[in-house]
């Protein structure tokens, strides 16, 4: 699905990515924890293209395309969606106009016809109900005025109405009750198939109990510097992370 | 021995004006003609034309030439509308269809009693006043309700020709009507447009104005609205500034009644090296009326804005609601705005609110739509399109609504059905 190869990418001269590797499968669901400042987000958004970022080295195969090549939304056209940290709100931009704005020029891009009016709408409906988003907040601005869980879930409607390949959910899960958390899991265990892929990026292990990953991986000063199976997460819960930083001191 | 002394600027731009073919009191004229002579051009000192620099107005070799023939239809905003079309100095067409309760003529015939005019002064106002060659007229009778607009158009082309025209209309009691005056030009060089249009609302008059300037060209506008209500009286009036090389709006409302409504909403778009002018003022002489303004832009490449909105409550008028805000968008690296809202309170008991702001697109909103699979282009026009709704949302009419959308559409790329809920 996915293939990241010594990426490094530096902002404002700060190198934040120091020769990153990972490979994510088709199938597979890979959870990514770390301390605060690692650069977890700055994975996350440099792979959703970002321009910010400088990337100086490496390189991103995405389902055989050269992924950093790609504009942001071609990006998303081929299947890559990130759940934001922190997403903004657009006022006046109406969710579900916007979404449908997406969806049709995703399917102009692929060469298929518009969605018709009626069938977004169902599809509206459908996936509002899986992640128990409000009709109403669904036709509202795009997160204006949404509680902090609002603006999550929302992430996680729109990422069940644009069904992609590969999802990066960059601490959806962050202040969000169980109930939230049940349904953030929901939105992201239905969206799971052969084909798809998802990373989990995670303060905590208890999402994991509802996500079961494949891989655990330690971000740790821009590098991925150690990979377990979800025991892993229980150890990280358990020790925290002093430990990885001791045997790390200078990455 | 006689002193020979240069013409000042101002004579020079006059000098090939015809006089005024309107019936104007001679000492109205005189003194216009004198403040005229003694003021010559505003210049950069003069706080109304700081931001507005005439001197590229004041270097026209201005005539009036008879202008080729030509047809006006294409630009008719709607066909379902009394329709009066000016080109350059001069009427080309004069409804003649009008219904029982309505009455019209060209300002050129108006008797020296019919004119109403406000006491108030300007350079544009004394040009317009010692030039003015024809206008529109127009009286609606007590209780007339028009089902159709009334629409002028005001067409320039040619070079540096000058089209000076000043309206009047009177709405009398529980009357109520809806105008739309649109600026065009066809490859208009320079030419000089100075339209002042008085309008004057009777007790619990309503009347709804959409200004729309679409002038393509290196032409010069200048339009002057000059708005009169009493008791009771809603007026409303929409500027929409979609095009135009330099362009110079002055609005004032005296609200000179109790229990009035007034709105004042504007939106400018522009490109290129325009410049677009908006000055407005609205003096609330009497008590317990509402006056609800809002102006927004959004400037592209090198053009510039200004937008200067004054309100006044006067010492007894009180239980003033007075809102206003002007909101502005650069998205040209070398586009700018002077945004400056005053507000003059001699009243206590008032609730006014005024704010402006300019700032630039939200590149963080931009980037979350690209991630959605939006491209970048329809990601700036979803933002800047929902920017500019509130002031969009509050055009009434469907057929103004339909020819901002085509402008729009050709004009800027934008596509405004986007934001329509289905
Ligand atoms: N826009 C930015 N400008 C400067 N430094 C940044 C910016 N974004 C992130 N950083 C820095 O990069 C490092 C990694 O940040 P981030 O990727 O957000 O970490 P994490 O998500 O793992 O907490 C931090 O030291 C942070 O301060
Ligand atoms: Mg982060």
């Amino acid at each position: 699905m996915i293939t990241i190869k010594n990426l490094h990418a530096n902002i404002d001269g700060k190198e934040i990515l120091r020769g990153l590797n990972l490979t994510v499968k088709a199938g597979e669901v890979h959870a990514i924890m770390g301390p605060n400042g690692a650069g977890k987000s700055t994975l996350a958004s440099v792979l959703a293209g970002r321009d910010e970022y400088v990337i100086t080295e490496g390189e991103v195969e995405f389902q055989g395309l050269d992924l950093l090549s790609l504009s942001t939304e071609d990006r998303a056209r081929e299947g890559l969606f990130l759940a934001f940290q922190y997403p903004v709100e657009i006022p006046g931009v109406s969710n579900v106009n916007f979404l449908r704005t997406a969806i049709n020029e995703i399917r102009a891009y692929k060469g298929q016809e518009s969605l018709s009016a009626k069938d977004f709408m169902s599809l509206v409906r459908e996936k509002s109900a899986l992640v128990e988003l409000d009709s109403k907040l669904a036709s509202r601005s795009v997160n204006e005025g949404f509680s902090g869980g609002e603006k999550k879930r929302n992430e996680i409607f729109q990422m069940a109405m644009l069904a992609p390949k590969l999802a990066i959910l960059d601490e959806t899960d962050s202040g969000l009750d169980i109930d939230a958390l049940r349904i953030v899991a929901k939105g992201v265990n239905q969206l799971k198939s052969p084909d798809n892929a998802a990373i989990v990026i995670t303060h905590y292990q208890r999402l994991l109990d509802y996500i079961v990953p494949d891989f655990v991986h330690v971000l740790y000063k821009g590098q991925i510097v150690k990979t377990g199976g979800k025991e892993l997460a229980l150890e990280l819960e358990e020790k925290g992370y002093d430990w990885i930083k001791e045997a790390h001191p200078t990455v | 021995m006689e002193q020979i002394v240069a013409p000042s600027k101002m004579e020079t731009f006059r000098r090939n004006l015809p006089v005024s073919l309107l019936k104007i009191k001679k000492e109205d004229l005189a003194a216009s003609n004198e403040r005229l002579l003694l003021n010559g051009f505003p210049n950069s000192r003069t706080e109304a034309w700081k931001y507005s620099r005439l001197n590229r107005i004041a270097s026209l070799n201005l005539n009036t030439i008879t202008s080729s023939p030509i047809s006006w239809e294409h630009y008719s905003v709607t066909n379902e509308a009394y329709t009066f079309v000016f080109q350059n100095d001069r009427c080309i067409h004069f409804s003649q269809d009008l219904p029982d309760g309505i009455m019209v003529k060209e300002a050129a015939h108006l008797s020296l009693e019919e004119w109403k005019t406000l006491d108030i002064n300007s350079h544009v106002i004394d040009i317009n006043k010692t030039h003015a060659q024809n206008g529109l007229c127009l009286w609606l009778r007590k209780g007339v309700s028009l089902t159709k607009p009334v629409q002028l158009i005001f067409i320039s082309s040619g070079t540096e020709q000058a089209a000076i025209h000043r309206n009047q209309f009177i709405l009398e009691k529980n009357s109520k009507m809806e105008v739309i005056i649109s600026h065009f030009s066809i490859d208009g060089q320079k030419n000089y447009k100075n339209i002042v249009s008085e309008f004057h609302l009777e007790e619990n008059a309503c009347l709804s104005v959409n200004k729309l300037q679409n002038e393509e060209g290196e032409d010069f506008h200048f339009s002057t609205e000059n708005i009169h209500q009493k008791n009771n009286s809603n007026f409303s009036l929409t500027t929409l500034t979609l095009n135009g090389n330099w362009v110079r709006n002055d609005v004032n409302v005296f609200v000179d009644g109790e229990g009035c409504e007034t709105f004042l909403n504007g939106a400018y778009l522009s490109k290129g090296i325009q410049h677009i002018d908006n000055h407005t003022t609205i003096d609330h002489m009497k008590p317990n009326c509402n006056s609800y303004e809002l102006y927004k832009g959004v400037m592209d490449e090198k053009s510039t804005a200004v937008f200067n909105g004054k309100v006044f409550v006067r010492p007894d008028a009180q239980k003033i609601a007075a809102f206003q805000s002007n909101a502005n968008v650069l998205i040209g690296d070398e586009a700018s705005v002077n945004s400056k809202p005053e507000l003059e309170i001699y009243a206590d008991d008032v609730k006014c609110s005024h704010g402006s702001t300019i700032g630039q697109l939200d590149e963080e909103a931009i980037f979350y739509l690209q991630s959605r699979g939006i491209s970048e282009k329809t990601a700036r026009r979803l933002v800047l399109t929902a920017f500019m709704q509130d002031v969009f949302e509050k055009i009434t009419s469907p057929v103004v609504v339909t020819f901002l959308n085509q402008v729009l559409s050709k004009r800027f790329n934008w596509d405004l059905s986007v934001l329509e809920e289905d």
